[in-house]
C-alpha cells in the first residue's frame, strides 16, 4: 500500500523488552498520532522508524520499500525532536538551510528555500537571529521549518509541543495541523497528550507496555475503546465493576437489561467492567436514577459542572453544562442516570 | 557584626592576601633605578623595555612563547580525539586511556620532569627544545582534556541524531555539528595549557634547562647572579597574561561550568 | 550503539593519541623505573646493571630527615590553604555569576603563576627594602626594617600562598553542587548562619575537605623552588633533592629511585583522594 506500514516490529535493550510484535499502518498524507504514557515504547517505535535505531525483529516499509538497513541520514525524513535538538551555533537561517547545505546546494537554492520555509513558519525576517534570541514557539517553528526543508518523504515529530504552556500549545496544535494538511504529507506525532491526539490526527494509535492496543480515528477509539487501559487513557471514564446474569446486567446491586448497553465487546464473560464517560452521566432526584449515592465534590469550571459522587464504595464523576445544573451540594443524596446506550462492557484487567 | 559585612571582609582579606606579592612586584617593576624598593622611588616603564632589548631576556621570552604555542597545539591534537572516543564509546579500554591522559598532571611535577628527562637523554633528544615541546604537551594533555569532555558531556546527543535525520553522514556530523559545538572548549583547553606552560620551571629546566632558556628559567637563573628589574618587569607580564587569557574564557565561556561547577 | 558512538567510536581516532601517550608517558615512566635499578658513571648518565643501593640509600637518618621536612611542610600548608579556601570557597559560591568568574579569573591567575615569579614575589615582600618590613616600620612597630627571608616561615607562607588558589579550584565545584536551600531551611529552624554553616554544610563536604587535604598535600609536595628561594638548605624538601641529584650531583639512578618512591606515595594518596570524591557522588 502507499504510506507508511510497520510490520511485527519488536525492539529490545538487554533483558528489556521495549516493543513487541507492533503492527500499524498510515495511510499517505495522513497524520497518525503514537499515544501512550511514558515507557509505553512510542518514542522507540518513531526511532525505529526515523532509522536511528534499528529493530530487533520486523520491519518497516514506505510506499512499498523496505527501510531495513537504510540509515537515518540516508532516508530524507525530516524529524522534530522533543528538546527541539537546533543547533545553537548556527543562526535561524543556517539551521533550516542545513540539510541543502550538507548536500551542496547553491547559496541561492538555499537563499529562496530558507525564505520560503520562513514564510510557511511565519517568521519571516528573523533567518538572521540566533537560536537563543528566539522565544519557545518561535523555535518551535524553526525546529518544524529544519524539518520541513528537505520536503521529506515522511515528518516525524517526537512530543514537540510538550515543552510550551498550555496556551500555546493548543495554538501550535492547530498551526502545525493546518500546515500538515496544507503540506499532505505523511507525518506522525509522538505525544502522551490525549486532547493534542484528538486535536490533531487522522488516526490514533494507542500504545502500552510495548504493545500497540488498538489503532483507529480518534473517535472510533473514544467511542469503542478496545479494554479499559484505553477507555481510561482517552478521555476520562468512571470503570464501574459488574456482573451479567443471563441477559441482565448487576450494576453495584441494581440490575438492568444487559441488552440496552450498545457496545459489547466481552459478550459472554461473567466478571466484566462497564465504561461510562462522565458526560453520560446524569443528576436526577434520589428514587428515580439507578444507582443512588452522595455528592462528595462539585467542582464548578464555570461551562462546566463536575460532581462527583460516592456510590457504595466507588466513586462516580458526572459532568454536564453549567445551564442543567440543578443546584445540589456536597452531602445531599441524589440519583444517578446512566444513558447505557453510550456506554461500553469491557472485560477486566486487560493490562 | 553581620554576615554581609564579615563575607566582604573575610573573602577582600583573602583577596589582599593574593594580591599583595603582585602589588609589590608591579611596583617594583616601574623603578628607575636599579634597586629593588618599594613604593617605587620615581616611576619608569624603561624595564619594560628592556625586556625585549636585552637580548638574552628577549630569546628566553621567544623559547617561552614558542615551547607553549606549540605544546598547547599539541596537548589539544591529543585531547580532541581521545576525549570524543571515551565519549562515545564509555569503553573500559578508552576510560583506561583518559586516566593516562590525567595522570601526569595530578603527580607532583618532578617526577614526570625526571621521566622525561631520562627518556630524552635514552633517545638523544635531551637539550633540544622540541623536547621541552613534547614534555610540556604530554603533561598539560589533561587540562585540553578535561575541558573537551565537559563540553561533550553538555552536548545534546539529540543534536547529532537531528543531523542524521537532515542528511548527514559520521563525518559531516563531526564537521558541522560536533567540532563547532566543542570549539570553545577546545580554545579554552589551549589557553589553560598555553599558560601553565608559559609559567613551568622545572619539566623545562630538567629536560632543556642548560640549552633552551625559557623565562621563568632565566629568571631563576638571573636571582643568583643578584636581582635586576626585568625580573619583575616578566612577573608582571605573565600575571598580566594569565588574567587575560582566563579573563577571556570567562568573558565568552562558562568558567564557572569549566572548573566543575554545576551549570549555570 | 548510540548515535554518539556512530560518530565517534572509530577505534583509528583513539590510536594515534593513545600511541602518543604511551610513547611519551608510560615509556619515559618505566625507563625511569629501569633507570633507578641502574648503575652511576662518573663522567656520563648511567649504566644498565640491576643493582639495590640506590634504595638502600633511603634507609641514611640524612634521607629520613628530608622525606620527614617535605611531608611536615606538605601537610602544614595544606591543612592552612585547606582551612582558608574552605570558608572563601563557600562565599564565592554565594556571588553573583559575574562576581564569581571575575574573583576566578583572578583565583586562576594567581593559581597558573610559575614557582619563580611566587618566590622572587615574596621575597621582594618579605625583603629589608621593599616589603612588610618597610610597611612595619613606617607604622612605627619596629625600628628599623630587615629581612623576613630566608626562613621556615617565610617558606611555609609561600607554600600557603602556592596552596590556596589550589585548595580553592578542588573545594568551589563540590560546593557549588550543594543545593542552598539546605542550610536556608537550617536557618529557618532556629539556626544562626555560622551554625547553620557548621552544622548543614560543613559535614556535607566532609568528603570534600579531606579529598582537598589530599590534594594540596600533594601538590605541595611538588613544590621544588619555593624551598629554595624562601628557605635555607635544611628545609630541602624531596623534590628539591631529586633535581639536586639528577642535576647537579649526576646520579639519575638515585634521583630516579627517589622519585620511584615519591611517585608509590603521590599515587597512592590521589587514589585515596579519588575514592572519597567517588563516595560523595
Amino acid at each position: 500500500m502507499s504510506g507508511l506500514v510497520v510490520r511485527n516490529v519488536s525492539k529490545a535493550f538487554g533483558a528489556f523488552e521495549a516493543l513487541t510484535g507492533v503492527s500499524i499502518e498510515i495511510s499517505s498524507g495522513h497524520l497518525a498520532c503514537l499515544l501512550g504514557p511514558s515507557g509505553c515504547g512510542k518514542t522507540t517505535l518513531l526511532r525505529i522508524v526515523a532509522g536511528l535505531d534499528e529493530p530487533s525483529n520486523g520491519a518497516v516499509y514506505l510506499d512499498g520499500q523496505k527501510l531495513s538497513g537504510v540509515p537515518a541520514h540516508r532516508r530524507e525524513f525530516g524529524m522534530v525532536f522533543q528538546s527541539l535538538a537546533l543547533f545553537p551555533h548556527l543562526s535561524v537561517a543556517e539551521n533550516i538551510a542545513y540539510p541543502l547545505a550538507i548536500r551542496g546546494a547553491s547559496r541561492k537554492t538555499r537563499a529562496s528555500r530558507v525564505r520560503e520555509m520562513l514564510e510557511l513558519v511565519r517568521l519571516q525576517g528573523l533567518g538572521k537571529r540566533r537560536i537563543h534570541q528566539l522565544s519557545g514557539g518561535q523555535r518551535q517553528r524553526v525546529a518544524i521549518a529544519r524539518g520541513l526543508a528537505l520536503k521529506p518523504r515522511l515528518f516525524l515529530l517526537d512530543e514537540p509541543l510538550s515543552a510550551l504552556d498550555a496556551k500555546l500549545r493548543e495554538h501550535m496544535q492547530v498551526e502545525l495541523r493546518q500546515l500538515q494538511q496544507r503540506l499532505g504529507i505523511t507525518t506522525i506525532l509522538v505525544t502522551h497528550d490525549q486532547r493534542e491526539a484528538m486535536t490533531l490526527a487522522d488516526h490514533v494509535i494507542v500504545m502500552d507496555n510495548g504493545k500497540a492496543l488498538q489503532s483507529g480515528p480518534p473517535l472510533e477509539i473514544y467511542r469503542h475503546p478496545v479494554n479499559s487501559f484505553v477507555a481510561e487513557f482517552i478521555g476520562r471514564t468512571n470503570l464501574i465493576p459488574c456482573r451479567r446474569r443471563g441477559d441482565r446486567l448487576i450494576v453495584l446491586g441494581s440490575e438492568v437489561h444487559a441488552g440496552s448497553v450498545a457496545d459489547q465487546t466481552t459478550v459472554g464473560q461473567q466478571e466484566t467492567v462497564l465504561s461510562v464517560r462522565p458526560e453520560h452521566v446524569r443528576l436526577c432526584a434520589a428514587d428515580k436514577g439507578v444507582l443512588t449515592g452522595a455528592i462528595t465534590f462539585v467542582r464548578d469550571l464555570g461551562s462546566e459542572i463536575e460532581v462527583s459522587i460516592a456510590v457504595g464504595d466507588i466513586e462516580i464523576l458526572s459532568s454536564m453544562p453549567a445551564s442543567s445544573f440543578g443546584g445540589s451540594g456536597v452531602g445531599d443524596r441524589v440519583g444517578v442516570a446512566i444513558e447505557f446506550s453510550q456506554c461500553n462492557l469491557l472485560s477486566r484487567d486487560q493490562r | 557584626m553581620n554576615a554581609a559585612w564579615f563575607r566582604a571582609l573575610y573573602t577582600g582579606g583573602v583577596i589582599a592576601f593574593l594580591a599583595a606579592p603582585l602589588i609589590v612586584v608591579a611596583g617594583v617593576s616601574v623603578n628607575s633605578q636599579r634597586s629593588l624598593v618599594f613604593p617605587p622611588e620615581g616611576i619608569s616603564l624603561s624595564w619594560y623595555a628592556e625586556l625585549f632589548v636585552q637580548s638574552d631576556w628577549s630569546s628566553a621570552l621567544i623559547n617561552s612563547l614558542l615551547i607553549a604555542i606549540g605544546a598547547g597545539l599539541l596537548a589539544v591534537a591529543i585531547a580532541l580525539p581521545l576525549a570524543v572516543h571515551a565519549w562515545a564509546t564509555k569503553s573500559l579500554l578508552a576510560r583506561a586511556l583518559f586516566g593516562l591522559g590525567v595522570a601526569p598532571f595530578m603527580l607532583p611535577p618532578v617526577i614526570s620532569a625526571l621521566g622525561f628527562m631520562v627518556f630524552w637523554i635514552s633517545f638523544g633528544l635531551y637539550g633540544n627544545m622540541l623536547a621541552t615541546v613534547v614534555s610540556h604537551g604530554i603533561f598539560l594533555v589533561t587540562l585540553p582534556l578535561v575541558t573537551i569532555s565537559i563540553g561533550l558531556a553538555d552536548l545534546d546527543e539529540l543534536m547529532i541524531e537531528a543531523a542524521q535525520t537532515l542528511g548527514a553522514d559520521r563525518r559531516t556530523v563531526f564537521r558541522t555539528v560536533l567540532f563547532p559545538m566543542i570549539r570553545p572548549y577546545l580554545v579554552s583547553g589551549f589557553a589553560f595549557a598555553f599558560v601553565l606552560s608559559l609559567n613551568e620551571y622545572i619539566i623545562a629546566y630538567m629536560v632543556a634547562g642548560f640549552s633552551v632558556e625559557t623565562l621563568p628559567i632565566k629568571i631563576f637563573n638571573s636571582l643568583r647572579y643578584g636581582y635586576t628589574p626585568i625580573m619583575a618587569v616578566v612577573a608582571v607580564m605573565f600575571a598580566a597574561i594569565s588574567a587575560c587569557v582566563f579573563g577571556l574564557v570567562g568573558w565568552f565561556g562558562n568558567l564557572p561550568r569549566l572548573l566543575g561547577a554545576e551549570r549555570t | 550503539m548510540t548515535s554518539a558512538e556512530r560518530v565517534g567510536s572509530s577505534i583509528l581516532t583513539a590510536a594515534i593519541p593513545a600511541a602518543m601517550l604511551i610513547c611519551f608517558f608510560v615509556l619515559p615512566f618505566s625507563i625511569m623505573v629501569a633507570v633507578s635499578f641502574f648503575e652511576r658513571v662518573q663522567g656520563a648518565f648511567f649504566e644498565p646493571a640491576f643493582v639495590l643501593s640506590n634504595y638502600e640509600r633511603f634507609l641514611s637518618p640524612f634521607f629520613g630527615s628530608v622525606l620527614a621536612t617535605s611531608l611536615l611542610l606538605a601537610a602544614g600548608a595544606s591543612v592552612v590553604s585547606v582551612a582558608v579556601a574552605y570558608p572563601f570557597a563557600w562565599m564565592l559560591v554565594q556571588f553573583r555569576r559575574r562576581g564569581q568568574t571575575l574573583i576566578l579569573v583572578f583565583v586562576l591567575a594567581v593559581l597558573s603563576l610559575s614557582e619563580v615569579i611566587i618566590g622572587f614575589a615574596w621575597s621582594s615582600l618579605l625583603s629589608r627594602t621593599a616589603g612588610i618590613g618597610n610597611l612595619l616600620a613606617f607604622a612605627g612597630l619596629v625600628d628599623a626594617p630587615r629581612s623576613y627571608t630566608p626562613g621556615l616561615a617565610a617558606l611555609m607562607l609561600g607554600l600557603c600562598y602556592l596552596g590556596l588558589p589550589y585548595a580553592v579550584l578542588v573545594i568551589y565545584p563540590a560546593l557549588s553542587r550543594l543545593d542552598p536551600a539546605i542550610p536556608e531551611a537550617a536557618r529557618m529552624l532556629g539556626a544562626s548562619p555560622l551554625r547553620a554553616f557548621l552544622g548543614t554544610v560543613v559535614p556535607l563536604s566532609r568528603n570534600t575537605i579531606s579529598g582537598a587535604l589530599i590534594l594540596v598535600f600533594v601538590f605541595s609536595l611538588g613544590a621544588y623552588l619555593l624551598p629554595q628561594l624562601l628557605g635555607r638548605p635544611q628545609h630541602w624538601t624531596l623534590s628539591v633533592h631529586i633535581t639536586d641529584q639528577a642535576i647537579f650531583q649526576s646520579n639519575l639512578p638515585f634521583a630516579a629511585a627517589m622519585a620511584v618512591l615519591f611517585l608509590m606515595i603521590s599515587l597512592l594518596l590521589v587514589g585515596v583522594s579519588m575514592l572519597l570524591g567517588r563516595q560523595r557522588s
